[in-house]
């Protein structure tokens, strides 16, 4: 248990300032210029005071770090992040050759569609059209020959004259008693 | 006193001789360690500190790597969509001789010449000139490229370009509107024409991207690079009619061969909007060959050169002069075949005294003494406002590179006897783009349009495709010109430019005049036809050129004879690619 709320915390208030809450009976003053000691010398002084230490973290003794297993694993830690970093960096590079050539791919084939534009062009121009017409035999045409229209004079709303019927007399008989039998014209005469 | 003293010296000097002292030595080797290190640190200091700046940029040149990125230059397209000049990429093959081993010289040399199909032996001559750098072809079709690729040849490497193509024209090696669109130089600059003109928009911006290359110089993309993407350059879509501008080349390289002639241009254009149709010029270029053309093959004669417009002016003179009560076209006057005014004396082209005649038959007739009196019965300060108002005092402001114009000068400059002549079209200049500009106000029911030969940038319209018509003349007045340029189809000089079906529907007016050699006229001419079709609803409006003309005699280079073919042929070729048919009644 810690007893002295001084050691091992960090101040609960202001250096120099007067101690308030649990402290305020004690009248405890903190120094305005204290040195903050590390736990080393807190736990000689605690010694030398006769006071009772804190309570310590006991780890087994193998799993204990020696002065050169901090530092071979501080060298390892470094090795392995040199090897991540060159691993990344090479991946990196071999990435970049990768992009270069595909950028050269993408440029060879925009330059394939160039041509295949220019050619689809040239294909479709005037000049080539005409020289695979001659080729196949066809010519111009002539000139559209217009011929001037007279104006008939004919009235389309009036009603349609009727001609002389010349049709035989028993089809006029026939027709005659139809109309008289349905009440109605036939088409002909409609047309007519 | 001194006998002690020496004793003690001799004492002392009798004592075992003293080492060296331990701490001079360790002085001298830190003395001499100093200095080692002093100068190593002084090299260091040198390079590090005072050369710091030079060898930093020393290695930043071996290590890094700043690529351009060219922007794709627009196509052009003509209104149809039909692309008209196209990027292509072409390959420069260059070697390194002093890179080919001599066992393989024979091998590369055979391989070149076959490939490229240059000479042998001057193919051996390079690959064995052990020089660092050459180039063996310049701008090779992919073709070439990828039977060299094929052939992994040691020290010879393939270099991209960009190179414009444009579609073949009317006539043998030409390119269709050569004129018209320019080219492209080796430098990627726009060159004459549109190309040139509209060179910032069509070019865009390039862009570029700085990184890292290794020893063997492959560029090592993932990395600290910058990077600035390059802005592609804009589309254009021209006015221009590919398959009509294709007949306008051949009937023009045609008719200009057939009167032996100099050169010759032809101008088509929308009569409402201004667009330009076609835009044909002979003799002209193969611009995908430019290099190896004369210079003077570029210039493009429609914009660039002035001409003397001769009788077509007399549409200009006859409509300023009805729009201002002068004259009607039904008005007669007395025609002996000669004016007199200002000191000198004008005459008709035959010099025949006609008697009375009315302004239409001065029309269908081409008679300057007509012209001359209705430019006398107008005033002088009526007839030159009408010049400034049909277009003269000004360049057209077409969008084509190095159009040339004569503006106006200041009316009082003028005497009356060049007025007078400037009736009928001698003694003024202009371009062909002006006075087509000119023309086409009769058709277009009195209103002047902005030409232009681009419809739009990018998609997006141009400035002057949208620029507002002018009424230069009433409606009325119009009308009575159409008529009177109808009749001179019908009935007057314009006979051979009738196109069957549209004899009664079209209009026209010929033009010859005489090119000035050092203040005199000469014999050699301009012949000119100007025409517009349907009359009723015009399609287009046309004006041909033909320069100097060497037929059998002086009549026979008329502009009716010259020209009026030519313009029948390309009319023709017109109606049946656009499906123009006669208007009914007329």
């Amino acid at each position: 248990m810690v007893s002295n709320p001084n050691i091992g915390l960090k101040p609960a208030r202001q250096r120099g300032s007067r101690a308030r809450g649990p402290l305020v009976g004690f009248g405890i003053r903190l120094p305005a210029r204290a040195v903050l000691r590390t736990q080393g010398v807190r736990r000689r002084r605690r010694a030398q005071l006769r006071l009772p230490q804190p309570a310590e973290l006991a780890l087994p003794a193998g799993m204990r770090f020696g002065a050169f297993g901090r530092v071979y694993l501080l060298i390892a830690g470094v090795v392995i992040a040199t090897l991540l970093y060159l691993v990344q960096a090479a991946g990196a590079t071999q990435a970049s050759y990768e992009i270069g050539r595909l950028q050269a791919q993408q440029s060879d084939l925009v330059a394939e569609q160039d041509h295949l534009k220019y050619e689809s062009a040239s294909l479709k121009s005037p000049a080539q059209i005409e020289s695979e017409a001659a080729q196949a035999n066809l010519t111009r045409p002539q000139p559209y020959r217009y011929v001037q229209y007279a104006d008939a004079g004919v009235n389309l709303d009036a009603p349609a004259p009727l001609g002389p019927d010349d049709s035989p007399l028993w089809q006029k008989a026939l027709a005659a008693l139809g109309r008289t039998v349905t009440g109605s014209q036939d088409a002909l005469a409609a047309g007519r | 006193m001194a006998i002690e003293a020496r004793a003690a010296l001799r004492g002392r000097t009798a004592r075992a001789p003293r080492e060296p002292s331990y701490r001079l030595r360790v002085l001298a080797l830190l003395t001499v360690a100093l200095l080692a290190a002093g100068i190593i640190w002084a090299r260091l200091a040198y390079w590090q500190v005072v050369e710091h700046k030079r060898l930093a940029a020393d290695a930043l040149t071996q290590y890094s790597k700043v690529v351009e990125l060219p922007a794709t230059r627009g196509m052009i397209y003509d209104r149809n969509g039909q692309a008209l000049a196209i990027n292509e990429t072409v390959y420069s093959i260059v070697i390194a001789p002093d890179q080919v081993r001599a066992s393989q010289r024979e091998h590369v040399a055979a391989a070149l010449s076959a490939a490229t199909g240059k000479p042998l032996p001057a193919m051996q001559a390079l690959v064995s000139s052990r020089s660092q750098f050459a180039y063996v072809a310049r701008r090779q079709p992919k073709e070439v490229a990828d039977r060299l690729k094929a052939l992994n040849l040691a020290g010879v490497g393939l270099e991209p370009e960009s190179q414009r193509s444009y579609l073949p024209g009317g006539d043998p090696n030409t390119t269709l509107a050569a004129n018209l669109l320019g080219f492209v130089n080796n430098d990627g600059a726009g060159q004459y024409g549109v190309e040139a003109f509209y060179q910032p928009l069509l070019a865009g911006r390039n862009g570029s991207v700085s990184s890292y290359q290794d020893l063997t110089g492959h560029e090592i993309i993932v990395g600290g690079e910058t990077r600035h993407d390059a802005v592609n350059g804009a589309d254009l879509q021209l006015t221009i009619d590919a398959d009509i501008q294709h007949s306008a080349e051949q009937a023009l390289a045609a008719g200009v061969a057939l009167n032996k002639a100099e050169s010759g241009s032809v101008l088509v254009m929308d009569p409402h909007t201004g667009a330009i149709i076609a835009w044909a010029d002979y003799p002209t270029y193969n611009a995908n060959n430019f290099g190896q053309t004369p210079v003077d093959r570029f210039i493009d004669p429609i914009a660039s050169h002035l001409y003397e417009p001769g009788s077509t002016m007399k549409v200009v003179t006859l409509s300023g002069a009805i729009e201002n009560h002068a004259i009607t076209p039904t008005m007669t006057i007395q025609d002996p075949g000669h004016v007199s005014l200002g000191g000198v004396t004008l005459y008709d082209w035959d010099r025949a005294n006609r008697g009375t005649v009315t302004y239409t038959k001065v029309l269908e007739s081409s008679l300057n003494v007509g012209a001359v009196k209705a430019m006398q019965l107008e005033g002088t300060d009526a007839f030159y406002r009408n010049l400034v108002s049909f277009g003269f005092a000004r360049p057209s402001g077409i969008d084509v590179a190095a159009e040339s114009a004569e503006p106006l000068r200041a009316q009082p400059d003028y005497r009356l006897s060049e007025l007078a002549t400037t009736s009928y079209g001698q003694g003024v200049d202009v371009n062909m783009v002006q006075m087509l500009a000119a023309l086409n106000v009769v058709p277009n029911a009195g209103k002047w349009v902005q030409p232009h030969v681009v419809e739009r940038v990018g998609g997006r319209p141009t400035q002057l495709s949208l620029a507002p018509p002018q009424q230069v003349i009433s409606p009325a007045t119009a009308a009575q010109m159409n008529e009177m340029m109808k009749s001179v189809v019908q009935n007057g000089s314009g006979h051979e430019a009738r196109i069957s079906g549209f004899e009664k529907d079209e209009g026209g007016k010929t033009g010859t005049s005489q090119m000035p050699v050092n203040g005199q006229y000469t014999q050699d001419v301009w012949s000119s036809y100007v025409g517009y079709l349907p009359a009723s609803n015009p399609r287009f409006t046309m004006l041909v050129v033909v320069r100097k003309p060497h037929n059998a005699n002086w009549i026979a280079n008329d502009g009716y004879i010259v020209a009026a073919p030519i313009w029948r042929q390309i009319a023709q070729a017109i109606v049946l690619d656009w499906h123009i048919s006669p208007t009914p009644g007329q």
